[in-house]
């Protein structure tokens, strides 16, 4: 197989872990070094020319190649039906409206979330269940620290460098979660963005941490939704300054409660969108300078009354409701980096190969 | 053992830089700055090194008040007819 890279000797495994973290090519955790036979089984996964060119990849603005992110993805534990997953991710990112100069470089501690939809989850055994965020699935592990490996190696968004996160999260290892559409009580999301039942999606959202949202006694979606709300409109979020897109990820029990309250998935981010947000005076509490950051974002509450209404979001569809996680009254929300300044949630179409399943025949 | 280099390094030709800023002998410059202040810090050193190599050159500093955007392309393209060179901050 022709595969234009460069390339490194070392003596073992070992000894090319060692050599990759000292020349930073590592999230710091190990990494599965990319010999050549792993490469080429990797790429066993998509049906493109291994040289074909993906995207550029903010800052440094190298070429990404589809064999460079088989390579990354082999260096994060993938197995080759994961690749199609992690190269359309590195073109949702690498998307304009994403804007990804910014989010690589930005003081604030996003990460790209990836959310996955359709059939593919199945194929793959993504997590959209109990502890969906958080460790234990080999696919959402290693295809979202496969992103971030492309981002540091081939984007160069270098901790301390150019990556100046003033904290960061730990979502910048990996934060990659499909969404758990046979529990819930509506059509998956992409389906709601338009796309058919039968296509599998990847989404991309410049996302906070997951904050909890823990409601343990009411059958009201109305108190569920308020608390889901009050959770998004904590001062310091950009989302209050530069408005912007959130997700709310409702557990499969809270789900079902507002699904058997007869709720649809438009009324319920609706009631999200009208209780998330704050009066313009509590942003402007003792600062001066935040009427100023406030009124550059969003010029059009320049001059308004204390009592003017702010939402996290500009619209309704900006509100972003899925369902994931298992059983149990605890919901998630994601506040993003914000998009009056720049950003906004992108969606790739998966090819249809990767829904029909091959891990393990 | 040989393995890949996982940076997409196939030569410098790959790498889209930054165009060089030549012959700037007797132009005027646009510093066009995003709004914060270390965007601004940045801008003033630039122009200071400007100062110092090509005290022909001026230097203008306008606000852009887009944080961590480009300025609009319609807007540089305005201010290309009236200056030289737009330098522009973007982001922290």
């Amino acid at each position: 197989m022709d595969i234009r890279a460069a390339t490194i000797e070392a003596r073992d495994f070992v000894e090319a872990n060692e050599l990759f973290q000292a020349r930073g090519w590592t999230d710091g955790l190990p990494i599965v070094p990319p010999g050549e036979e792993l490469v080429e089984k990797m790429l066993s996964g998509i049906q493109r020319d291994p040289n074909e060119i993906v995207a550029a990849i903010a800052p440094r603005n190298s070429e990404a190649t589809v064999a460079d992110i088989a390579i990354n993805a082999v260096m994060a534990g993938c197995l080759p039906e994961y690749l199609p997953i992690v190269v359309a991710a590195v073109e949702a990112v690498a998307d304009p409206a994403f804007n990804l100069l910014a989010i690589q470089t930005t003081t604030h501690c996003c990460a790209p979330l990836i959310v996955i939809n359709g059939p593919v989850r199945e194929c793959l055994g993504l997590n959209s269940g109990t502890n969906c965020f958080g460790q234990g699935s080999r696919a959402n592990a290693t295809i979202g620290r496969a992103l971030r490996l492309i981002l540091i190696n081939i984007g160069g968004g270098i901790p301390g460098l150019t990556d100046k996160a003033t904290g960061g999260h730990p979502g910048k290892f990996t934060y990659c979660v499909a969404e758990n559409e046979e529990a819930s009580p509506w059509e998956p999301m992409h389906v709601a963005m338009g796309f058919s039942a039968q296509q599998s999606t990847v989404t991309i959202f410049a996302a906070e941490g997951p904050n909890n949202v823990s409601e343990h006694q009411s059958n009201d979606p109305e108190v569920i939704l308020t608390w889901c709300a009050d959770a998004l409109s904590k001062l310091g979020s950009n989302n209050l300054f530069a408005g912007g897109q959130v997700f709310v990820a409702l557990s499969a029990e809270h789900a079902r409660v507002v699904g058997n309250a007869g709720w649809s998935r438009t009324q319920a981010r609706d009631y999200i969108f009208k209780r998330a947000g704050r009066p313009l005076r509590d942003l402007f509490f003792h600062s001066a300078i935040a009427r100023q950051t406030v009124d550059s974002y969003r010029p059009y509450l320049a001059g308004k009354p204390d009592d003017t209404w702010v939402s996290v979001a500009e619209r309704p569809e900006d509100i972003f409701l899925i369902v994931a996680g298992g059983e149990g009254r605890h919901s998630v929300v994601i506040c993003g980096w914000g998009g009056h300044m720049g950003n906004q949630v992108v969606t790739r179409v998966l090819p249809d190969y990767v829904n029909v399943c091959h891990i393990g025949t | 053992m040989r393995f890949y280099v996982p940076t997409a390094e196939r030569g410098q030709a790959a790498i889209k830089r930054a165009p060089a800023l030549g012959g700037i002998k007797d132009s005027q410059v646009l510093l066009l700055s995003n709004g914060k202040a270390c965007g601004h810090k940045v801008l003033n050193y630039f122009g200071s090194l400007l100062a110092e190599h090509e005290p022909s050159a001026a230097t203008e500093f306008w606000n852009k008040r887009t944080f961590t955007m480009p300025a609009d392309s319609k807007k540089v393209d305005q201010y290309a007819l009236e200056v030289d060179a737009v330098v522009t901050a973007i982001g922290d």
